[in-house]
């Protein structure tokens, strides 16, 4: 079924890669004791009119806000849907096309605590609820948007269950070629 | 169907695809980022924490900010006995006053604020401080004194109290060791500390203070 989805992609859609570099800003808590840190990014998509659907890798390694040797390292793999709403149509003589985009997003991240040599690893499921803008000429696209980023933790034990959701903000520009 | 209908149709499925692969992740959190967001030493003005010490009630709770040694610092009652601490963003430090007698006069031998955890608590992380000094109270009556701690945060763990059962715990072992001629001794612990509670249980050789009660401050 996904091999078929996929091949009919292939025939009738159009496919993309790209970077992103950003920031990524913390909050619900974790701003208290970590600073802001850059945000690196991949993706592969696939688009048929307005809508999109990307595989996604992004990092960023987030530090205190005191010199210290701690890092917090996040890695994440996600995959989402985006839809483009096209507001400018090219003028005479030009392909720029530009608009605005609204994307969701499923994700799982990587996450890594440094502090010396300690190190403590988990992993966490994300959604992603995105908005930004984008401009289209020839093959490339850029972009510029905010992603919000909500990672859910819980602890299913007993009567000790607790559900964790921690938000992150990242501010996000982008280049994709697309094909 | 035409062939936008087509795209639009096969995107949308891929992308329920994708979430559905996605799903059976969804719980599979272990808790990091709640752990990296917590406050595990919270010195909230107004917070109350009631022990049992080995049968015995003590109350400790955090007073008003004040300076002492030229240092800002807040003010905590244990049992009703000041103690001044500080918290920065990669330690927490304790006022340690360390006096000797001499002749029915007192000598400071410490005067400082000695290292209790260092900041952020990470499973595996240590931490060493020592301070040494030689301290002549009066003629040739010299007292060499070192005051070593060393803390280790070694586990994570569920800890279930009088007060409740809390979650995510970091354990903290440490050990100190204080020689100042008749002043010497040595001490080993291990505290369980709770996020946005702080100490829940302590354990000093054949001794458990648990925590029977908290009321956070505002």
């Amino acid at each position: 079924m996904l091999s078929l989805l996929v091949v009919s992609l292939l025939v009738t859609g159009g496919f993309e890669a790209g970077g992103q570099i950003g920031v990524l800003f913390p909050a619900s808590g974790l701003e208290n004791n970590h600073a802001s840190a850059a945000l690196l990014g991949v993706s592969l998509g696939c688009e048929a009119g307005p809508g999109r659907v990307t595989l996604s890798y992004g990092y960023s390694g987030l530090r205190a806000k005191q010199a210290s040797p701690y890092r917090f390292d996040v890695h994440e793999l996600s995959a989402g849907y985006g839809h483009e709403f096209v507001v400018g149509r090219p003028a005479a003589g030009s392909t720029s096309i530009w608009g605005f985009e609204a994307s969701a997003a499923a994700g799982f991240g990587l996450l890594s605590r440094t502090l010396g040599s300690a190190r403590e690893t988990g992993k966490t499921p994300s959604g992603h609820l995105g908005a930004g803008f984008f401009q289209r000429q020839g093959h490339s696209r850029l972009s510029l948007g905010l992603d919000n980023i909500v990672f859910t933790e819980s602890q299913p034990d007993g009567s000790a269950r607790t559900v964790s959701l921690t938000y992150l903000i990242a501010l996000k520009g982008g280049v994709t070629y697309v094909f | 169907m035409s062939s936008d209908a087509a795209r639009r149709t096969a995107l949308a499925a891929l992308a329920a695809i994708g979430s559905l692969w996605l799903a059976p992740l969804a719980g599979c959190g272990d808790m990091t980022l709640f752990r990296a967001k917590s406050d595990y030493f919270p010195l909230i003005p107004g917070s109350r924490w009631t022990y049992d010490v080995a049968g015995y009630t003590a109350i400790d709770s955090v007073g008003s900010d004040s300076a002492v040694a030229g240092r800002a610092c807040v003010v905590v009652l244990r049992d009703y006995a000041p103690e001044y601490w500080t918290k920065q963003l990669t330690a927490v430090r304790q006022f340690t006053r360390l006096t000797a007698n001499r002749g029915g006069q007192e000598y400071v031998l410490e005067e400082r604020y000695g290292l209790v955890y260092a900041l952020p608590l990470v499973e595996g992380s240590r931490w060493d401080e020592s301070f040494r000094d030689t301290i002549v109270p009066r003629g040739t009556d010299t007292v060499f004194l070192k005051d070593s701690v060393s803390g280790r945060v070694a586990a994570i763990e569920d800890i279930e109290t009088p007060a409740g059962t809390f979650i995510q715990c970091y354990r903290v072992d440490t050990h100190r060791e204080v020689e100042a001629a008749e002043l010497s001794f040595t001490a080993d612990y291990s505290e369980w500390l709770a996020p946005g509670v702080g100490l829940v249980r302590r354990v000093t050789g054949p001794d458990t203070t648990k925590l029977t009660g908290y009321e956070p401050g505002r």
